[in-house]
């Protein structure tokens, strides 16, 4: 297989990276399989850190140490390399961590060729420091991880979910653990693959896993891992020389949920412990028992600030930030409430002076150490909490986050809280843990039970998959739009400047400067009236158009005029020229023709505006001169009018029909509905297929301006039985009496029907005025329920703030400060027109307490078209607030 | 009158969604600040003043919908978070507030838009989420919104998207007179698709509208207003505006009562270049005339057709010099 690799690196068909490398420096993959034989240990960790003595190695560097290495001798090296791997790879065979991943490299096509590029990859880049320093070991690629195109970018399946992981001092090594998972991986920036597996001894010691694991800060021959063991005690392990437990901690009384070694002094390690102590552990000292600090609280973070090493912070179950000074145990420096619910992470800015906590108030808070005020400076909401932060290397501002039950691991920039920088989406399932290798790579593990690691240069920034901008228009015109010039920026200024505003008074500048620098969107918008709908024309056509049918000539002569008067001087052409086909006789082509000029011009001057109407239309009707006229623009008619002379028996079927698709393309399903129900009665009138939509949209759009009337009687005088009957589909208004509250059976024969109760024989809806039964609009009181006639209401609100039953309820409050408007007096009640004012039926008040109940204001109810019924049951229930039967 | 209203600075980030409700005197604005902002328009001063603002998702609100009236001050937003939330304004001592009254969270993935079905389907709430699948959703009870049932999913293309291989979005027919039908942008395939019930009331894909060369961002179906045939507006990451024009394929047998899968002529009849980068949202206006789009490019554009049928840019707004460099 080897010798397969090794043609593979020679094979001129390998990826053009390869053919690349000429200044790159060669590194034989890392890969000393840790033994169950003792030969093979030898080989271990600490000659990771120097190199020497296997040929292969010796050749890798003797490639490292070229400053530039031809192609040729590169491949030669690199083949070397693959060649002694082979004879290493026989000669340790059985190794412990055969079976462990399946992801062996070189059995099947695909994995060739991600190793080749991987390989190539990793000639360009071998000259990293811990990358030589690293590789040592031979195998040339055995067990060699998925590797996802990106350099540094991978993920490794170690076959058991992941909780935690920690880095060998020079990041060659990461140390992965789980709850059944005990692994050491060897990385570079191709892959990873599995070196040590401590669950063998793990297991002989009652335990197969760990929460949490830190590699301390020495290496080589003294390296020392720590972790928790899943049966409690926490465990030293020495891997730099045997892969043996060096200690067992435990005296702590309940489990261990943190543990963190001292930067400065690798035999200093801390735990924190649910039996509320932090202890301080001594690794030199075997018989001392670890110092305590001891609160009244469940410990779940513990860590050294990194800059001073006698500074220790805590956090704690109950959302407590604790900092100690490991000289002065008796008092703690600064403790402060840095969370609601307990503090999951936190990580010491490598500067030292500020620290980020995440707690399970689902934030992630900064806070300044050095401060005396117990007052975050940063906060950024998080789609879950936290389950591990970290800040970046070299970037202060940026912090990389692992979740609870959260796949995704999310990069910030406390600069702009709300947006991550990245939402990286490498794992499956939740990732526990993350681990910056350097300033761009960074490390993760997760229960999907891989180690992954990303190089972030190449991730999408999420701020690019976010819309820029929106623009929405209502039916008055007025539009309504965000945009941001986001095109023209790169990275993390594209979508922010700095922003001189009101400035964020708590936030403190974590890159040293002395200033914080406030960041805003460059994004902008507003509303604003564009006149893209003439609404005012819309409603004032809407409530002035004739609309029954009959007498076509009346009709359509007081629709011109209203058009006219709408500054619809088009529309105003068109009804007059209906007037003319359907009128008994025929105007005068003196008529016609004035008609037609007068429109033209008009038309002429609205021109510019594609069809809009002009604000000086109304001056252009009194300048206009009949006789001097021309007509410039071609009107719909013109040459209908003036060719033939309109004949009452002549079919319009095909004018009708063009005039009618006109509007409808036009979007104006005011003129065909109005056009139709005028010309109803007509005999020739053809039918229209589309006449349901076009009255169905016109409703519609009459009750977005709130038209109900207007809307009810269009739907009241369509013969269509669809719309005819839309105010009578599913409403149902069930009515009862006010006082006792018996439901009101107009059907029974013995019924008094609408005037009073037949149980308690009061009179239904008596004005609180006049006391006498209320006909026709019945305004009431939607807090105390109290009942009028519009005009004695308007009358007594014009002078009384209080409801004239007695009752005490202020019904109009605003009549205590200023006399208020005729208009806004209206608004305060629920006022329905009459449908049909013969209607003998007076109508019962409801009195019920709405369940969610109405603001004045509100405008959702009065018009009972539109409010169907949803499955009845509200109905049934009385929850109805309307006054009005059907 | 004529007065304008600016959201600069009314929210901490950028500002994902502007939804008008049905009478167009509310607005809902949503951003990645994890708000909403609610706004109504003030008659008397012509202004549209800020009503309540609320946290409303742990991550950025990607978009908003409001419902009809008539069930209420409803409002739906779809998050990062993988959730939908339904929104219900209450009043508490003439106080606004709006409250959750319901949170649909069974998705995988973000959910990437949501809209209200057109009031005539009843109180029914359509979504799509990064796993490909759209599902709608109906209020059991429309007096009491905390129960939603979801009626009806399908999945639009080929399995799951990553947020970064695009997004998805739908948008309703309106149209009260025909069969339910929508179009929803497919993600990582790069077409918009129109789904509509067959007779068994199964949502089936029958026509595609390709000849997209990227990420669908938006999709925008116009009111119909009884015109003869319907208007869909597709924002392309291709930086184009696209309009279909789907006229009634009488020959494909929709007259003869049998559901067929071909039910349209789709013809695209316009195919706009101008914003030249990432164009985000389309929407139409209420009479289906007017199309305004909004791209990367910091401009909102108005897109109108003119007497002939063709689709011209009427005017142009523009981020750099803000709403009042409003040309015509």
């Amino acid at each position: 297989m080897n010798r397969e690799m090794a043609k593979l690196r020679k094979d001129p068909t390998i990826p053009p990276s390869a053919a690349t490398v000429t200044t790159s420096t060669a590194t034989a993959f890392p890969v000393s399989p840790r033994l169950g034989n003792a030969e093979s240990r030898a080989n271990g960790p600490r000659h990771r850190t120097s190199p020497k003595g296997a040929g292969a190695r010796a050749a890798s560097m003797a490639a490292a140490s070229a400053a530039s290495v031809a192609s040729v001798s590169t491949t030669n090296s690199a083949s070397s390399a693959a060649t002694t791997a082979a004879s290493s790879t026989t000669g340790t065979t059985g190794t412990a961590t055969i079976g462990g991943t399946g992801l062996g490299v070189g059995h099947s096509s695909g994995n060739t060729g991600a190793l080749a590029s991987g390989s190539s990859v990793g000639l360009r880049n071998g000259h990293r420091q811990h990358t030589s320093s690293s590789s040592s070991g031979m195998g040339g690629g055995q067990r060699r991880s998925n590797n996802l195109g990106n350099n540094n970018t991978f993920k490794f399946d170690t076959n058991g979910a992941l909780w935690a992981l920690s880095a060998s001092p020079d990041f060659s090594m990461v140390a992965v653990v789980g709850r059944d998972v005990l692994k050491v991986l060897s990385v570079n920036e191709n892959g990873a693959e599995e070196l040590v597996n401590l669950k063998t001894v793990g297991i002989r010691n009652n335990f197969a896993g760990s929460m949490d694991v830190k590699w301390g800060p020495t290496s080589g021959r003294d390296a020392k891992i720590a972790t928790i063991g899943t049966n409690g005690p926490i465990v030293i392990w020495d891997v730099g020389t045997h892969n043996k437990i060096d200690r067992t901690i435990k005296e702590h009384t309940r489990s261990v949920n943190r543990i963190c070694f001292s930067p400065q002094d690798p035999n200093l390690l801390l735990s924190a412990s649910s039996d509320q102590t932090v202890r301080l552990w001594d690794l030199r000292q075997r018989d001392r028992p670890g110092l305590v600090m001891e609160t009244k609280d469940t410990v779940r973070e513990v860590q050294f600030n990194p800059v001073s090493m006698n500074d220790i912070v805590a956090g704690y179950e109950s959302g407590n930030v604790q900092r100690w000074d490991l000289r002065n145990l008796s008092t703690s420096e600064k403790k402060f409430m840095a969370h609601m619910g307990f503090v999951t992470s936190l990580d010491y800015h490598p500067s030292g002076r500020f620290l980020a906590t995440g707690g399970r108030d689902r934030t992630i808070k900064v806070w300044d150490m050095e401060d005396e005020k117990k007052r975050e400076i940063h906060t950024i909401p998080t789609i879950q909490y936290t389950s591990k932060v970290q800040w970046r290397p070299h970037k202060p501002y940026h912090l990389a986050a692992s979740f609870k039950d959260e796949s995704t691991v999310q990069v910030f920039d406390f600069r702009r809280p709300f947006v991550p920088l990245h939402i990286l989406t490498q794992h499956d399932k939740d990732a526990t843990a993350v681990l910056w290798k350097d300033s761009d790579v960074l490390w993760t593990v997760s229960k999907d039970k891989t180690f992954a690691s990303t190089n972030i240069k190449g991730q999408p920034l999420s701020a690019d998959l976010l819309p820029s901008g929106k623009a929405a228009m209502n039916c008055y015109g007025q539009l309504a739009f965000t945009v941001s010039g986001k095109g023209s920026y790169d990275s993390f200024e594209k979508d922010l400047v700095p922003w001189a505003g009101k400035t964020n008074a708590k936030s403190v500048a974590l890159d040293g400067s002395s200033e914080p620098t406030i960041y805003r969107t460059r994004q902008t918008g507003g509303v604003f009236d564009c006149e893209l709908f003439n609404h005012e024309a819309f409603i004032y056509c809407a409530q002035n158009y004739l609309t029954e049918a009959g007498n076509v000539r009346n009709a359509c002569e007081h629709n011109s005029n209203i058009a006219w008067q709408a500054n619809r001087f088009r529309d105003s052409q068109t009804w007059t020229s209906l007037k003319l086909f359907y009128s008994d006789m025929a105007e005068s082509a003196l008529v016609v023709s004035q008609v037609e000029a007068a429109s033209s011009e008009a038309t002429a001057a609205s021109k510019q505006k594609d069809g809009q109407v002009p604000d000086e239309g109304e001056e252009n009707l009194d300048d206009l001169d009949m006789g001097q006229s021309k007509p410039t623009v071609p009107s719909l008619f013109a040459i209908k009018v003036s060719d033939a002379p309109v004949k009452r028996n002549w079919s319009h079927d095909d004018t009708i029909r063009n005039l009618l698709e006109y509007y409808a393309e036009q979007g104006d399903v005011q003129m065909c509905v109005t056009i139709l129900l005028v010309l109803a009665d007509e005999k020739e009138l053809p039918e229209f297929s589309r006449s349901q939509q076009w009255f169905g949209s016109y409703i519609d759009l009459l009750s977005r301006f709130k038209l109900w009337s207007v809307a009810t009687a269009v739907s009241q005088a369509c013969k269509d039985p669809a719309i005819h009957t839309m105010n009578q589909d599913s409403t149902t208004i069930h009515t009862a009496c006010s006082s006792c509250m018996k439901p009101i059976l107009t059907r029974a024969p013995s019924s008094s029907g609408f005037w009073a109760c037949d149980r308690c024989r009061k009179v239904l809806s008596s004005c609180s005025v006049c006391r006498k039964t209320v006909r026709g609009i019945f305004v009431w009181c939607t807090q105390c329920s109290h009942g009028f006639h519009l005009q004695h209401a308007q009358e007594w609100f014009s002078q009384s703030a209080e409801c004239p039953t007695g009752c005490g309820h202020q019904c109009f409050p605003e009549m205590l400060k200023v006399q208020q408007e005729q208009e806004q007096q209206q608004q305060q009640f629920y006022h329905h027109h009459q449908q049909t004012p013969d209607d003998d039926m007076a109508y019962d008040s409801v009195h019920y307490q709405h369940p969610r109940p109405l603001h004045p204001h509100q405008e959702q109810v009065s018009y009972p078209g539109h409010r169907h019924s949803r499955g009845g049951e509200a109905q049934e229930k009385g929850s109805s607030p309307l006054p009005f039967s059907t | 009158m004529n007065q304008v209203t600016k959201f600069d600075g009314s929210h901490e980030d950028l500002i994902h969604d502007v939804a008008f409700n049905y009478y167009g005197n509310r607005l809902a604005t949503c951003s990645s600040d994890q708000k909403i902002k609610v706004w109504d328009y003030n008659e008397s001063d012509g202004i549209w003043e800020s009503s309540s603002a609320f946290k409303a998702h742990s991550c950025a609100v990607l978009k908003t919908s409001w419902a009809h009236p008539e069930y209420g001050q409803v409002l739906a937003s779809c998050s990062f978070d993988r959730s939908v939330i339904v929104w219900e304004e209450s009043y508490h001592d003439a106080a606004k507030k709006w409250t959750a009254v319901a949170t649909l969270r069974d998705g995988n993935g973000t959910v990437q838009d949501v809209e209200f079905a057109p009031n005539h389907l009843g109180l029914r709430l359509a979504i799509v989420a990064a796993d490909g699948l759209v599902k709608i959703y109906e209020a059991m009870d429309v007096t009491s919104l905390a129960h939603w049932t979801m009626i009806d999913s399908f999945a639009v293309g080929e399995g799951p998207s990553k947020d970064e291989e695009g997004n998805h979005c739908l948008s309703w027919c309106t149209s009260k007179f025909t069969t339910q039908m929508m179009v929803v942008g497919c993600a990582k395939d790069h077409v918009a698709k129109i789904f509509r019930q067959d007779p068994n009331n199964k949502w089936q894909a029958c026509e595609i509208l390709g000849g997209h060369g990227g990420v669908v961002h938006d999709v925008s179906w116009a009111p119909n207003m009884g015109r003869s045939y319907h208007l869909i507006a597709t924002a392309c990451k291709d930086g184009h505006v696209r309009i279909f024009k789907l006229t009634d394929d009488n020959q494909g047998g929709a007259m003869s009562g049998g559901w067929t899968r071909k039910l349209f002529i789709v013809t695209c009849i316009a195919d706009f270049a101008d914003h030249n980068a990432e164009v985000w949202r389309v929407e139409w206006n209420v009479t289906g005339t007017i199309l305004s789009s909004s791209g990367d490019d910091g401009k909102v554009r108005l897109w109108k057709a003119t007497y002939t049928g063709d689709w011209k840019c009427m005017s142009v707004v523009s981020a750099e010099d803000g709403p009042n460099a409003f040309q015509r």
